[in-house]
């Protein structure tokens, strides 16, 4: 007996061994974010014996999709990769990924939060990849600094953002809000809770020659009021910090306030501890609260590799689902579990009050509130770069170089410029 | 000098003291800065008062973050890069020099060219040719289809050298300035020397080990610490060319600490990595300084 | 080339050959591939490519932006060159006189040689923090001094400060030993006839420095270009509002992080011929002027 039962454990060894490979995931994150994923990654290695996950951090997720595309033209590309929201329907339209839920006929999609899934779905429903390290965006204060000004609950609306913020220069805190006027922030976030589109087909839902709209009205005012506030004195961007960043003059004290992601929970937790107080971001009066974007990045699958390795890497996606991994995910970085099993699990479990998961509960009440279809996420084409011409256009108004009316009309002709060539790229392209 | 001008060389030297402090201070800061702790720094900001933590930032520098390793890389690439670009140089410049064919005028056309636009200006295709360097025998395969006829399925070699010693060395290597160098260097070699060589029955390649290569140990030997520091000192290409920590050069690296979001940064260690890659290089050209500075001027007589 | 002394082709091509696989595959090739795609609009997964003529350059050539940043490339490479090459000579004049600083001098105007342009950003924009830094205290007193993250004028100040720093050793090494080289007679010849110092520098030094100026101004306007890079990523990011987007860092930012392989492309091929058109001019308005004869 002994000999066969060698033998069958040999058989067995080389069947699974026939099934195990080694896989890449490239992710792009740094910091909090870049240890929980090789955590996760080491846990999934300690878990199981037949696959092999390799994790590489790429210092970015520009970096990582810029360093994906060369290695998919030259045929060398990792089974899974992590790519941020504005990448969205670039990859979509590229060919080289596959749609998560035809990868894993037999996964459960339908538990993902729809604020979660909404984003990375086409507008029928598909969902073309895994959400992972999801983020929205929320308010931020610091209790001790508020307390000064005699403050005792955060600010639900602007005005009363702007009311809190003179007290608290009144009190003496030298910045009392602090953003770096991000479009993520400025813009989508808050066209999305406030129920507006920034571009027409709902943003790109309906097809690739959608147009740029925010350049009128809510937005224009509300970036015009921050401008107002900036040299009231009331708001400092990065630049006017003395940490040049607001993530990091917010962790330090010198700013009482900031609007971040739920992704900035990690340090600003570590940093200030219980000091920090977080509530769902601020409306304008008068407008309903619709849904904040989920933010952060999803994982896709991309095409052109063996059988075994989609093993692997299904096995891999399913670990990173598992509620557990989701909640300890959650609890080391601040982004949100993006299943409704994993978030009624944190709530079952004894850890639920404790402060470091008070993100989840906000971020996912944030994402969770009614929606539309301008709520439901951005899918225009080179959506990276409009970023960067909305920073550059905005930030030559926050610095007086034109106004913000200027900067918003030529950020918005120069966006749609973008629009058609990306319309004329993916010609005879079908948006799915 | 000739006339007494106590007034002009009390000017001059006053230009000099202040050329010197230009250079000098931003050194000096760098040097104090790294003395001091990260908690000192927060408590006083900027201060020229010397601190005595500089043993913890290297300690910090050398277990906490990827510059040691990366350092190494640039002493790797740094000499893979100088010793391929003299290699190539002197093969070229030599059959430039003393090789009649009709082809020689075009060779050195053809290098010197090179020198008109760095790689920094093509970034975005020459990452695209190094992502692949079997580029262009697919596409002659290719053209036509002929490939595909012959042999059922186009022809696709993939060779990516990203992220590799090779990858990061062999574009800064694609620049013709040493090759004019050398040629002007051996343009002043008497002619007689090389037919004296063929009257001994030397053939070309002897002529070269023998002869040429010996006299010109001086030149090459500073050429290639200069082209050393040369690469140490590049950024863009490094940083394009390699994106893991193991394969980026120093100064790369150097630029990342800068990236550490979530709090002030901490300028004593960014000093104290400064140090670290800037070191090796400056310890080269304050030993070697005569040597490059002789080399130097050479090429532009 | 009157030193041909051996006649096997077959070597001659052999010894040629390494170093234009090399210039090939990195230098033509690129320039070849970056004219083929400003021509065509190239997906960025290589999942097609279609060739749309010069409807690239149209863009490209119709964006203010790109005007903008040509403008401010141009400007750039004149005053970054102008400055530092302006800077070596004074030190350059200086250091040719037998001073007892002469020798140290010589040997510390040679260090930044060995920094990276990359490190001295990053040495730089912590000296010149605006609230960390060494003119912090001034902030202090009057708030609004020295802000080179919001105001232009202070950035380029401060690109400018660290380009000049560490463009002086290439510069003032060829222009001292240019002096260096002018005989001592004519020296004193020109003193004999009672040329001042101030007119000797005018009459003599300047005019026989010819080829060593026109040498340095013509590799600095290159190096300015190529050297801003290291220095815009690490101190400016293109900012403030684009201000320091110069056209070799917007083709970075455009093909690599915003995956305009086209665009990226298309501005490549115009930066290169700017640069050609930029050094032809030299050669025909500054080697004109050259004396060459010693």
């Amino acid at each position: 007996m002994p000999k066969t039962s060698t033998l069958s454990a040999l058989a067995f060894m080389a069947a699974s061994a026939a099934h195990a490979a080694d896989i890449e995931f490239w992710y792009g994150n740094t910091g909090t974010g870049e240890e929980a994923i090789q955590a996760a990654c080491a846990a999934f290695n300690a878990a199981q014996d037949d696959h092999r996950a390799t994790c590489v951090g790429l210092g970015g997720y520009e970096t990582a999709m810029q360093k994906a595309i060369a290695a998919y033209r030259s045929g060398q590309h990792p089974a899974l990769i992590q790519f941020f929201d504005a990448g969205t329907l670039d990859l979509m339209l590229s060919g080289a990924v596959m749609p998560v839920q035809d990868f894993e006929p037999g996964a459960d999609w339908g538990d993902y939060i729809t604020g979660a899934r909404s984003y990375y779905e086409t507008s029928q429903g598909a969902l073309y990849s895994q959400p992972y390290n999801g983020s929205t965006l929320i308010f931020y204060g610091n209790r001790e600094l508020l307390a000064k000004a005699g403050i005792d609950a955060l600010p639900q609306t602007w005005e009363g953002v702007a009311e809190a913020a003179r007290a608290l220069k009144a009190a003496g805190v030298d910045c009392p809000f602090a953003t770096d006027a991000h479009p993520w922030r400025v813009l989508e976030q808050f066209s999305a809770r406030h129920g507006l589109s920034i571009a027409t087909e709902s943003n790109g839902y309906g097809g690739l020659d959608a147009e740029y709209t925010f350049n009128a009205g809510p937005v224009a005012q509300h970036l015009q009021n921050l401008a107002g506030w900036r040299e009231e004195g009331l708001v400092k961007l990065d630049a006017d910090t003395a940490a040049g960043k607001y993530t990091t003059a917010f962790n330090t004290g010198e700013c009482a306030m900031m609007e971040g992601s739920t992704g900035s929970y990690g340090a600003a937790f570590a940093a200030l501890g219980d000091k920090v107080e977080i509530a769902m971001a601020p409306m304008y009066e008068g407008y309903e609260r619709h849904n904040t974007l989920i933010g952060g990045a999803s994982i896709w699958v991309m095409k052109g590799h063996s059988e075994a390795e989609y093993d692997a890497a299904r096995a891999f996606l399913d670990f990173l689902r598992l509620d557990e991994q989701q909640i300890e995910f959650t609890r080391a970085t601040g982004y949100v579990p993006v299943t409704n099993s994993a978030l009624a699990a944190l709530e079952a479990s004894d850890r639920a009050g404790s402060l470091e998961f008070a993100t989840a509960r906000i971020g996912v009440d944030s994402l969770n509130q009614p929606g539309g279809a301008d709520s439901r996420g951005i899918r225009l084409g080179f959506y990276v770069q409009f970023r960067d011409i909305f920073m550059e256009e905005t930030q030559k108004a926050f610095t007086g170089g034109q106004s913000m009316q200027a900067a918003l009309d030529s950020a918005a002709d120069r966006g749609n410029a973008l629009l058609r060539r990306f319309e004329q790229t993916y010609q005879g392209a079908e948006l799915p | 000098m000739i006339e007494n001008t106590r007034s002009i060389d009390r000017v001059a030297t006053a230009i000099l003291i202040a050329g010197l402090a230009f250079v000098l201070a931003p050194l000096a800061v760098v040097v104090i800065t790294a003395t001091q702790s990260y908690e000192d720094f927060l408590a006083r900001n900027f201060s020229l008062v010397p601190g005595t933590h500089f043993a913890g930032n290297f300690r910090e520098i050398w277990t906490r973050t990827d510059l040691p390793r990366q350092t190494l890389n640039s002493v790797i690439v740094g000499a893979i890069t100088a010793a391929g670009r003299i290699a190539l140089a002197v093969t070229t410049s030599y059959a430039v020099v003393y090789f009649a064919g009709r082809g020689r005028g075009l060779v050195y056309a053809a290098v010197v060219a090179s020198i008109m636009l760095p790689l920094e200006l093509m970034i975005i295709t020459a990452y695209q040719v190094t992502a692949n360097v079997a580029l262009p025998l697919d596409a002659v395969a290719n053209m036509g289809g002929w490939w595909g006829a012959l042999f059922g399925a186009p022809l696709d070699l993939q060779w990516n050298l990203l992220d590799t010693y090779a990858g990061i060395s062999v574009p800064m290597m694609a620049q013709g300035s040493c090759t004019l160098i050398l040629v002007q260097f051996f343009r002043t070699i008497p002619p007689q020397l090389a037919r004296a060589a063929i009257i001994d029955g030397a053939g070309p390649l002897r002529f070269l080990r023998d002869i040429l290569l010996p006299l010109s140990k001086g030149p090459l030997t500073a050429l290639g610490i200069y082209m050393f520091i040369s690469a140490w000192v590049q950024y863009m290409w490094p940083l394009v060319a390699a994106s893991s920590p193991a394969r980026t050069m120093a100064v790369v690296g150097l630029a990342r600490l800068q990236e550490d979001a979530e709090r002030i940064p901490d300028f004593p260690l960014q000093m104290t990595g400064a140090i670290l890659v800037t070191l090796p290089p400056l310890i080269l050209i304050a030993l070697f300084q005569r040597r490059i500075v002789r080399g130097l001027t050479l090429s532009e007589k | 080339m009157k030193q041909a002394i051996f006649r096997a082709r077959f070597l001659l091509w052999g010894l040629a050959a390494p170093q234009l696989i090399v210039l090939f595959l990195f230098f033509y090739l690129p320039i070849i591939l970056a004219f083929c795609w400003a021509f065509h609009l190239e997906q960025p997964f290589g999942g097609g490519s279609q060739f749309v003529g010069l409807a690239n350059f149209r863009r490209v050539l119709g964006s203010s932006e790109f005007w903008s940043s040509a403008g401010a490339t141009l400007l750039y490479m004149v005053l970054a060159s102008g400055t530092s090459v302006a800077a070596a000579l004074v030190l350059a004049l200086a250091a040719d006189r037998a001073l007892k600083v002469s020798p140290l001098a010589r040997n510390v105007f040679i260090w930044p040689k060995a920094v990276a342009s990359a490190s001295i950003g990053v040495i730089f924009v912590f000296i010149l923090n605006p609230f960390l830094g060494i003119l912090a205290p001034l902030n202090d007193l009057w708030p609004g001094f020295w802000n080179p993250r919001t105001n232009v004028l202070h950035t380029y100040i401060m690109l400018f400060a660290a380009n000049v720093w560490n463009a002086i050793p290439f510069s003032f090494i060829i222009l001292l030993a240019g002096l260096q080289a002018i005989p001592q007679e004519l020296h004193r010849a020109g003193a004999m006839d009672g040329a001042g110092p101030w007119r000797r520098l005018r009459d003599i030094q300047l005019p026989l420095l010819g080829p060593q100026l026109f040498v340095v101004i013509v590799l600095e306007v290159a190096d300015s270009l190529s050297g801003s890079f290291g220095l815009i990523d690490t101190m400016t990011q293109g900012g403030p509002g684009g201000a320091t987007n110069l056209l070799v860092y917007k083709i970075y930012s455009d093909g690599f992080k915003a995956y305009d392989l086209s665009g990226a492309a298309t501005q490549t091929v115009i930066l290169m011929a700017l640069v050609a058109c930029v050094t032809g001019v030299q050669y025909l308005f500054l080697e004109r002027k050259v004396n060459y004869d010693r």
